[in-house]
């Protein structure tokens, strides 16, 4: 099972691999004349790094070459061992004869090919003005399905949302409109107190007669104030 | 002596340089005084000297003049004599009115952040802690925005309330210290039950939240970052909130013991819904110095719940933290004052495509982004790796909540690279040029460090393992 998926995988790679090739390298140049003019070969300092790459991914994929081929011939195969030096010992020993290998990697070999001969073929001849609406399962791939556009539903409105709130109403409103609050409550008061300051001595006079009276009154007897306010509600 | 020098002579270089008469002197007065406060910073840190210096001050009160310089002290006073030469070599082509008193004022404010962090004795703790406060707020409002006389008067009055409250905590403590003294082994000794630390404790601790600041005090600070001239912001930012941290380890834990772990789980609960809550409104800003004044408070935050987890681990995360944040917000207030010089706007949505402009600006730039979101190898990262690791240990579920501001400050600070450096060039970033000589300078020493200690923090820890080792011991 595992196997197939893994094939189809590979067959997935190299549709979209020689997919990439043919429309990049093959075929006609779409762009404008002016673009086609500027087309040349890429400087040295980026040549020959892919060149070296070039070269080393062939050399990369012979030192893993399986034992079906060279006996002994797989250097990395116990590269990790230590690695994995637990696990192995509670998975099942799994083992396939050469002629079993062959036969897979024979198909997989030939279905691949097949599959790159399929991609270049489709997209050699292909131009700019035949590209149509993407269908269903198209469009899902084209917008990379959905994910992004999940995440902007679930995590980043949600929380630009609760942080633009954060900054307009709790901060503004909130903390801040408290702190001003209590500023703008100090500076009310004052206004308020300040109209007792009139200047009318006659008033001045009449506030002081009757402090005097109260602090008569809690002094002499607090009872009396009391009976006095019990008498009036 | 050396921490008597370490406040005398921005004192006296601040006075001279306050009454020059031209402006270029000024500067340069300025700018040289600051470099040899730093060779002296060096000495005392690195130098065998006396930490401790001693004279009669106001014998009937029981007050002295002591210095005392600890570890902690010590890494703060090297932060605040690096910052200096840093700011005034950034700002040297910086027109200002009247640059003598500028500097003038600038000076006299290392001078009170000096002592501060020497001061042994707490009414002289209390008395520099508001010489620190007084030239800023000249600074703020002469040299400030627009909106400048409101906002330093709230950011003034928000700061005074705390000082008085801490006075009266100061004068209380006082009256029951067995000698009569505000010398701090005084301080130290003096036996508070339970039910008075639980209400003195607060005195204090309020004093010292608004100065962080810590949520719900910390409305003064985005205005007056932002209003303030950022040679100022970059001082508030960098060195006056590690006052309150610092104040906290020196002058509350010890005095308090028994309230400040009865109250840990309140103040660490405000400290991470204070860094949520900064970082969320930092994500929405548009205002490049408002960003950058939430990330800070966000940062704050951390430190103070780490301060208060009473772990070990926490607490030498606070300590290199405080140095570290300090480095990194200098640069990006430095970046942050040259884009609004150049461009004239502060206004994210208005820059772009300064990468191609101004290269060496935005390599420098993501430099300090980086370290602000504390990136392994940057400077911050193994600061607040210890604090996560101290508020884990105290708190899972607050950690994983605290946790959440690290995403938080990678969205906003990435968001805010990608706004300044990349996109379209257009009307505004046209006429941009590179970085002159001497903010280059000092930005890449910036970046020096912050790579340096991200590499190799041990330094730091080895210079403050003893303030942190003696919170413990005194329990």
């Amino acid at each position: 099972m595992f196997y197939y998926v893994g094939v189809a995988g590979a067959l997935m790679t190299a549709f979209y691999m020689f997919r990439l090739y043919t429309l990049t390298f093959l075929g006609n140049f779409r762009g404008t004349q002016e673009q086609a003019h500027h087309l040349h070969e890429s400087p040295s300092a980026m040549t020959i790094p892919l060149i070296v790459l070039a070269v080393l991914s062939v050399v990369g994929g012979f030192i893993g070459i399986p034992a079906a081929f060279i006996e002994n011939g797989h250097w990395l195969e116990h590269f990790l061992a230590p690695v994995f030096a637990s696990s192995t010992q509670l998975k099942a020993a799994h083992h396939l004869s050469h002629q079993q290998e062959y036969i897979m990697m024979g198909t997989a070999t030939i279905l691949i090919v097949a599959v790159i001969l399929y991609a270049v073929n489709t997209y050699k001849k292909y131009s700019t003005d035949q590209e149509a609406e993407a269908t269903s399962i198209g469009k899902l791939l084209e917008n990379k399905w959905y994910v992004d556009e999940l995440y902007n539903a679930v995590i980043v409105n949600p929380l630009h949302v609760f942080a633009g709130f954060c900054k307009n109403i709790i901060e503004k409103s909130g903390v801040d409109g408290m702190v001003n609050g209590v500023g703008r409550l100090v500076a009310y008061s004052s206004r308020q107190l300040r109209l007792v300051q009139s200047g009318q001595v006659a008033s001045y006079l009449l506030i002081m007669i009757m402090a005097i009276v109260v602090f008569f009154l809690i002094w002499f007897n607090d009872l009396t104030i009391i009976r006095f306010f019990n008498k009036i509600f | 002596m050396i921490a008597l020098l370490l406040i005398l002579t921005p004192l006296v270089a601040g006075l001279l340089v306050f009454f020059l008469k031209q402006g270029s002197a000024a500067k340069n007065l300025a700018l040289v005084s600051s470099i040899a406060i730093l060779a002296l910073a060096l000495v005392a840190v690195f130098a065998p000297v006396s930490p401790v210096y001693d004279a009669s001050w106001l014998t009937n009160l029981g007050s002295r003049f002591t210095l005392k310089m600890d570890g902690m002290g010590k890494m703060l006073c090297l932060l605040t004599a690096i910052a200096y030469p840093l700011v005034f070599a950034a700002v040297y082509k910086n027109e200002y009115k009247n640059p003598a008193a500028f500097f003038g004022l600038m000076l006299l404010t290392q001078a009170g952040l000096m002592g501060v962090f020497l001061a042994a004795d707490a009414l002289l703790f209390y008395f520099f802690w508001e010489l620190a406060l007084i030239p800023v707020y000249f600074l703020c409002s002469i040299w400030g925005g627009e909106k400048r006389i409101a906002v330093t008067f709230k950011f003034f009055v928000y700061t005074f309330i705390g000082s008085l409250l801490m006075l009266v905590g100061i004068l209380y403590v006082y009256f029951h210290t067995a000698d009569q003294s505000f010398a701090m082994e005084s301080f130290y000794k003096v036996n508070l039950s339970t039910h008075q630390q639980s209400y003195i404790f607060w005195l204090f601790f309020v004093a010292f939240a608004i100065k962080m600041p810590i949520f719900p005090f910390h409305t003064w600070q985005p205005d007056t970052y932002e209003q303030s001239p950022t040679a100022t912001t970059v001082i508030m930012s960098a060195i006056m909130v590690k006052m309150g941290l610092f104040a906290i380890v020196r002058w509350l834990l010890p005095i308090f013991p028994e309230a400040s772990v009865q109250f840990a789980n309140v103040i660490i609960v405000l400290s991470v819904i204070g860094m949520l809550y900064a970082s969320l409104i930092a994500i929405r800003q548009d205002d490049l110095k408002r960003l950058i004044a939430y990330s800070s408070i966000a940062h704050i935050g951390l430190m103070c719940a780490a301060l208060f987890t009473h772990n070990r681990t926490a607490m030498d995360g606070v300590m290199i933290q405080l140095f570290n944040h300090g480095i990194n917000v200098i640069g990006l207030w430095i970046l942050a004052d040259l884009i609004e010089q150049k461009l004239g706007t502060r206004k994210l949505s208005e820059l772009g495509g300064l990468a191609q402009k101004a290269p060496v600006m935005a390599i420098l730039l993501v430099v300090m982004a980086l370290a602000n979101v504390a990136l392994p190898l940057t400077n911050a990262f193994i600061g607040e790796f210890l604090m996560f690791n101290g508020l884990f240990q105290f708190n899972v579920y607050m950690a994983a909540v605290a946790g959440i501001s690290i995403i938080l400050a990678a969205v906003y600070t990435l968001n805010m690279v990608q706004k300044i450096i990349y996109g379209e060039v257009n009307a505004v970033t046209a006429n941009a040029v590179d970085l002159a000589f001497n903010v280059k300078l000092v930005l890449v020493i910036i970046a020096l460090v912050i790579i340096v200690f991200g590499v190799f923090p041990q330094p730091l820890i080895d210079l403050t393992k003893d303030s942190a080792a003696g919170l413990f011991l005194k329990k």
